[in-house]
């Protein structure tokens, strides 16, 4: 297949999820109990201020003008406007998603940073105790609910030993940097105010933890699935045969063959990591899109969550090509092809 | 033990034991094993799968999992190291370097995301001193020598874009890269075509002379012993039970288990007569009975073999054998030989009745091309060319053998007979039907009267059925047959292709791979078709049970009058069971006519070039590299020539036409405008005629 | 090379081998079994009554009496505990049974049925797929109204197209196995194929996917109770449970601390089985 093709493929598919997601979206939000009128306009409002803003929002229009509508406004950019803010969705998204990549980025460096030796040690080892000790630790990560672990993270580290913050992106001690990158790690740094970066730090250091905390079990258990296969693959007894040493297989023939097919689920799994931090944003009060999405939910605020199923479907499938790419990029039998 | 050979043998290993623990119990893979090599020997290692020959190997380098096996007792020297007692990093540094191995997969014996250059270099540079460019240097002087055109292209490719023959022949490189004092090679060419065979092995052989390695070459194939070896070692349920020189072992065999392996082999046999057997199955050996292994499958066994024997050595020669028949002090010796002798003849075939002669099925112009690749919009970048105009008639009551070697065709032929694949183009007629042009309803009608049998028994039977259910699967579909009336079927089904009909509630996974390939039979006989297109029915076979499932197949045909398309890349095979061949050559015909006719006198020279590569127990020859230009055609673009003239040593002008079939003399029709002028066979100025005289096939010649 | 002609998955003594070379699945047993026992028998083993109001008592840290403390209403915790596994068991079971079933039988239809049917419903998974599910499960949640129930359908919706991709997966695979094609030569119709053959060896690796994915399904429907669009108040459920229990955090230490362990060694303990299952059918990484 060539680079071409996939992605000639995923462009069609962005086409199709943007489509489906709208539509879907849009079912939902004329499922949900509740008039939207209703609700921006207010408890006390008059039943004529309901309905003028009925007419305002287009409600009174048949559905399919309403969905044409809509769709028209997301092709200009317009994902409407928040019921519970009161500002347009997309300017909310932008001021909240950095919080979440940032998030995102670190748990990831961290989970891959202790998952792929964990996950080595597992294969190499394999029955023996680190093997097992791994494993253990991979099930734990893949079967704890984020929500509880942040709690307890927060009960021993705030709480008890008063560490760790608690709560938020920064301390109220320091001033928040320039917005560069919307990434307090890196916009501290490049204002040069290293007390606001260990701020950000110490705050990042938690959430990070419990969301990455999850994903080294997928990290693990991914490697050591791959290590397994390719350790029993004819070229590494050719390896073992021409005498290489050990590290050499290990490292040199098998893992390099392992990260192959793990790259795919490395990168699909940092869409998950991006979805995954709703739970662990609302615990750490993290201000990024999933708390602002939970609290759009609780407020039924349709507008919101259509624009940020959108925009994050649209994200995944991105992330899917890239991954889709780096993927051919790294194996030379498709390179060659592409 | 050997006498001949003394301990400071390059390998030695002494009264060897080895153990896989498992559920069931310690699995003793190899139960007493002695084996020399001298300096500068090429000795091979023989048996069926599951012998221990491979394990044994591998047990030489120590490369079996530590925690998979243990050794219980015994010795292994290799170039007076005990390797026993060698840690895992003075392993790896006699690994690869004094020691090599090469393996029997070379597809995937070389790391798919590496240059081939890092991956020589790595090993080169692992044992020796050399920079990179020192070790590049060397690199390619050995891909040189591995007669490698191009090699400094070949440095920068990746194992994917090279030939399985290249691909062995880097691994081949590989080995002899630090100038091994022993070479390890464990089925180095089954996994190749024969033409590839010859090369490899005529290359290991002349390099393992270069540098004076001594050679343990496992194989499963006598043949190949014979073209390579000095000596043979016999292996069986996990002991070595024969021994000697290849002459003396091939051609008069002591132990019974040697004679009936080799009477099983169809090279040696009068074609389309039963093969000798050998009765029952390997002992299990988690708990093997006492005395000889072999006892309950021998014809010659007696009381003394409940005794376990020690390797005896025949009378004035360096030769031994794990039998008692060996003892000359032996009271019953001449009585089991008797016995013996009267036990082996298997009953002749009455002759074969008469083909009559119409045609059954009729391929006309046959083309099957597949898609590969895709550009941005999604459409193929090329067509792998299968079948290129394929014309066969198949008259009632013949076997039709289609030989080729891999991407010749022939199992893409199969299928598209078996109406499996739409063809191209072209026309597959059965009983003066279109095949491919029929309503399903009749479609399905039509399927009852031909039947296949796949190659690989293991896969061809759902693992989830039980054994009566699968066999009478065609009656429930066609027929209707209620649950009683099939199972009743069934047993009559089982008893016909010789299985015990009482085994018929189990499921696949209880039987062995001959019993399997025997149920799939039952299966396509369920129909009383007209026709079996057997698709290489025996390739995943031992000898021993392929000699028993051909039996079955003679016996078949007779009996109930089919008609068989055999395909195979076995010439041995199609000898034995064939009356007219069709040799296929990149989707095409190239040589069709009576079997015997065309392996004895080839035209083709296509034809020529596959039955000098393959290797024959009779006929002893020096391996020549004769075809080392020779690679596998490419099938995605084709030649506008004749599809050979780049490997045919006999091209002149006039080959730049494409071909195409037409009558040559004894009834055959041949895809070549030279045939009648080229040279008669076998072709003397390349020294084809064997160089050993005709040696007679192995008889019962146990007294020594 | 070496067979063993013993050691079929039905062999009670290569199971409890293969449990001595894998503890691991062991534990995971016996967590799902312990929990079983506490959701079939729960007004046997449960000291108190989950919904009893002590208001005398509340807050009670762990004691012989309340071995995980009281809540806010004084309500022993290890009774609500216990009764809590019904909730989570069940949905996770409904979860896997609703999305497994659905998901599968579309999947194997698109398989077999090829051609532009099959293009057409994959191209929908995929699109389904690219939502993220957790978001996708919190509005449909949401949109339903929040309760237990529409918490469970809406994580079932999510899931399906995984089960389609992984039913059409197998489906692909077995079509070109010799005794498909076998059947395909005497003349079997597509409907008697899967019967016969599809089904019956695409289920295994199915089965144990779905193990695998309970525990997905309890997490996640603790989740969605977590953020209050699952289980409501009295309802003894281990996520709200976590979620009231959150307030009492930095004081009451124990009141979320053991609902979210009882979430953790469940879906814990169906993970250690599937991985455990697959091992063992998996030929690649099956033990000798």
């Amino acid at each position: 297949m060539s680079f071409l093709y996939v992605i000639r493929r995923r462009l069609i598919l962005l086409l199709l999820v943007v489509i489906g997601v709208t539509i879907i979206t849009f079912a939902i939000s004329h499922m949900i109990p509740g008039d939207p009128a209703r609700l921006m306009a207010g408890d006390r409002a008059t039943p004529e201020i309901v309905q003028s803003m009925r007419t305002r929002l287009g409600l009174d229009q048949p559905l399919h003008l309403q969905y044409l509508n809509y769709v028209g406004s997301l092709l200009q950019g317009d994902l409407g406007t928040s019921i519970r803010t009161g500002r347009p969705v997309a300017d909310d998204l932008v001021r909240f998603f950095p919080a979440t990549i940032e998030l995102a980025a670190v748990a990831l460096f961290f989970s891959v940073l202790a998952g792929v030796p964990l996950g080595v040690a597992s294969a190499v080892y394999r029955n023996r105790w680190i093997d097992q000790v791994s494993r253990t630790i991979s099930v734990t990560g893949i079967s704890t609910p984020a929500f509880w672990l942040g709690l307890l993270l927060i009960m021993l580290f705030y709480g008890r030993l008063d560490w760790l913050p608690s709560s938020g992106r920064l301390g109220g001690d320091v001033t928040a940097p320039p917005f560069v990158t919307g990434m307090l790690l890196i916009d501290t740094l490049l204002a040069g105010d290293l007390a606001a970066f260990r701020s950000a730090l110490s705050h990042i250091l938690l959430p990070a933890f419990t969301l990455g905390f999850v994903h080294l079990g997928v990290v693990t258990r991914q490697i050591r699935s791959s290590m397994l296969e390719v350790l029993q693959e004819d070229y590494v007894r050719t390896a073992k045969a021409g005498g290489l040493s050990r590290r050499q297989i290990i490292f040199g023939h098998a893992l390099r063959n392992a990260l192959i097919p793990s790259v795919t689920m490395l990168g699909l799994a940092f869409g998950d990591l991006l979805y995954g931090a709703v739970l662990t944003e609302t615990v750490f009060a993290w201000p990024g899109m999933g708390n602002y999405v939970v609290q759009s939910i609780h407020a039924l605020d349709f507008p919101a969550i259509m624009g940020f199923t959108v925009v994050a479907s649209i994200a995944y499938v991105l992330i899917n090509l890239l991954v889709d790419l780096t993927y051919m990029l790294l194996d030379p039998q498709i390179r060659s092809v592409g | 033990m050997t006498s001949t050979h003394t301990a400071d043998a390059p390998i030695d290993l002494r009264d060897l034991k080895l153990e896989f623990p498992t559920y069931g119990g310690a699995v003793r893979a190899i139960d007493g094993v002695s084996i020399t090599v001298g300096k500068g020997e090429v000795v091979g290692l023989v048996g069926e799968s599951g012998s221990g020959k491979s394990v044994t190997a591998m047990s030489i380098i120590r490369l079996l999992p530590p925690d998979s096996q243990r050794v219980v007792g015994g010795r292994i020297s290799v170039l007076g190291r005990d390797m026993l007692k060698l840690s895992e990093g003075e392993l790896q540094s006699v690994r690869g370097d004094d020691v090599a191995m090469v393996f029997q997969e070379p597809m995937n014996a070389l790391n798919p995301t590496m240059r081939i250059g890092d991956q020589l270099r790595q090993v080169i540079r692992r044992h020796q001193k050399a920079t990179e460019a020192e070790a590049t240097a060397r690199a390619l002087e050995l891909l040189r020598d591995m007669r490698i055109g191009d090699p400094n292209r070949v440095l920068r490719n990746y194992p994917f874009e090279l030939s399985g023959g290249m691909r062995q022949r880097i691994l081949l490189a590989m080995a002899f890269s630090c100038r091994p004092d022993v070479l390890i090679a464990d089925e180095p060419t089954t996994a190749l075509d024969v033409t590839i065979q010859a090369q490899v092995l005529a290359l290991m052989q002349q390099k393992a002379r270069e540098t004076g390695s001594s050679v343990l070459f496992i194989t499963h194939d006598m043949a190949v012993v014979a073209q390579l070896c000095d000596r043979v070692h016999v292996m069986y349920a996990g002991q070595v039970v024969e021994q000697g020189t290849t002459e003396e072992v091939l051609y008069t065999p002591q132990h019974p288990y040697t004679q009936a392996l080799l009477r099983s082999l169809p090279e040696l046999a009068e074609p389309q007569q039963p093969l000798p057997t050998i009765q029952g199955m390997v002992p299990n050996l988690i708990d093997p009975p006492a005395g000889c292994r072999f006892r309950e499958r021998c014809h010659f066994s007696h009381q003394r073999c409940h005794e376990m024997p020690d390797m005896l050595q025949a009378s004035g020669t360096g030769r031994s054998a794990r039998c008692w028949l060996l003892d000359p002090d032996n009271p019953e010796r001449e009585d089991a030989l008797e016995k013996g002798r009267q036990a082996q003849v298997p009953a002749p075939l009455p002759p074969a009745a008469a083909q009559d002669g119409d045609s059954l099925l009729e391929v006309q112009d046959l083309k099957v091309r597949f898609p590969v690749g895709a550009d941005w919009r999604g459409r193929p970048r090329a067509f792998v060319h299968a079948l290129n105009g394929v014309d066969l008639v198949l008259r009632r009551g013949e076997t039709l053998a289609v030989v080729g070697e891999s991407g010749c065709g022939k199992s893409t032929l199969g299928q598209s007979i078996m109406g499996l694949l739409a063809p191209t183009a072209g026309r597959v007629v059965f009983a003066g039907k279109d095949l491919h042009n029929l309503p399903p309803q009749q479609m399905r009608e039509l399927r009852r009267r031909f039947q296949v049998v796949f190659q690989d028994p293991q896969s061809s039977l759902n693992p989830r059925m039980p054994v009566w259910k699968a066999i009478t699967e065609p009656l429930l579909v066609a027929e209707g047959l209620s649950a009683r009336a099939r199972r009743d079927r069934a047993a009559e089904l089982a008893r016909q292709v010789g299985l015990n009909p009482d085994h018929l509630e189990r499921y696949p996974h209880e039987f062995s791979g001959g019993q399997r390939q025997r149920i799939a039979i039952a299966r396509a006989l369920a129909l009383q078709p007209d026709l079996l297109v057997l698709d290489e029915p025996t390739s995943a076979l031992d000898v021993s049970v392929q000699a028993q499932i051909l039996n079955l197949l003679l016996r078949l045909k007779q009996e109930f009058g089919l008609t068989y398309l055999f395909i195979t890349h076995d010439v041995s095979v199609v000898r034995h069971v064939a009356d007219r061949v069709a040799v296929m050559y990149l989707g095409q015909v190239v040589e069709l006519g009576p079997a015997q006719k065309v392996i004895e006198a080839p035209q083709h020279p296509y034809t020529r070039t596959l039955l000098r590569s393959v290797p024959e127990l009779s006929r002893r020859r020096e391996l020549a590299p004769a075809d080392l230009h020779g690679e596998l055609p490419n099938n995605t673009r084709l030649p506008s020539s004749c599809f050979f003239r780049e490997r045919c040593r006999y091209a002149a002008a006039g080959c730049g036409e494409p071909q195409s079939l037409t009558a040559a003399p004894d009834q055959r029709l041949v895809r070549c405008h030279r045939s009648a002028e080229l040279p008669p066979w076998p072709d003397e100025q390349l020294g084809d005629a064997g160089q050993t005289p005709e040696i007679p096939a192995p008889e019962s010649t146990a007294s020594a | 090379m070496i067979s063993v002609r013993k050691g079929g998955l039905l062999d009670g003594g290569y199971l409890w081998y293969q449990v001595r070379r894998s503890p691991l699945m062991a534990v995971g047993t016996l967590l799902i079994l312990t929990v079983l026992i506490c959701t079939a028998f729960a007004p046997w083993i449960a000291p108190h009554d989950p919904n009893a109001i002590n208001l005398v008592n509340r807050l009670a840290p762990p004691s012989f009496e309340h071995p995980f403390g009281t809540d806010e209403v004084g309500r022993d915790l290890f009774s609500r505990v216990i009764y809590g596994s019904r909730a989570s068991v069940g949905i996770g079971l409904a979860i896997v049974a609703i999305s497994m079933t659905i998901g599968s039988a579309i999947g194997a239809f698109s398989g077999l049925a090829g051609g532009r049917t099959d293009t057409v419903i994959m191209r929908v998974m995929d699109v389904l797929l690219s939502f993220p599910p957790l978001v996708m499960a919190m509005a449909l949640a949401a949109a339903l109204g929040p309760s237990l129930f529409n918490a469970m359908l809406a994580i079932a919706v999510v899931r399906i197209p995984f089960y389609v991709r992984l039913a059409r997966g197998q489906a692909l695979g077995l079509r070109e196995r010799p005794y498909v094609r076998a059947a395909v030569t005497f003349g079997a119709r597509p409907l008697g194929i899967v019967q016969r053959h599809i089904l019956p060896n695409a289920l295994a690796p199915i089965i144990v996917q779905s193990t695998l994915d309970i525990g997905l399904a309890i997490l996640t429907a603790s989740a969605l109770s977590f953020i209050g669009l699952g289980a409501q108040q009295p309802t003894a459920e281990w996520g709200a449970m976590v979620s009231t229990g959150r307030q009492f955090l930095l004081d009451q230490w124990w009141y979320p601390t053991f609902p979210g362990l009882a979430i953790l060694l469940t879906a814990g303990g169906f993970n250690l089985l599937g991985d455990g299952l697959r091992d063992l059918l998996d030929p690649k990484t099956r033990a000798r």
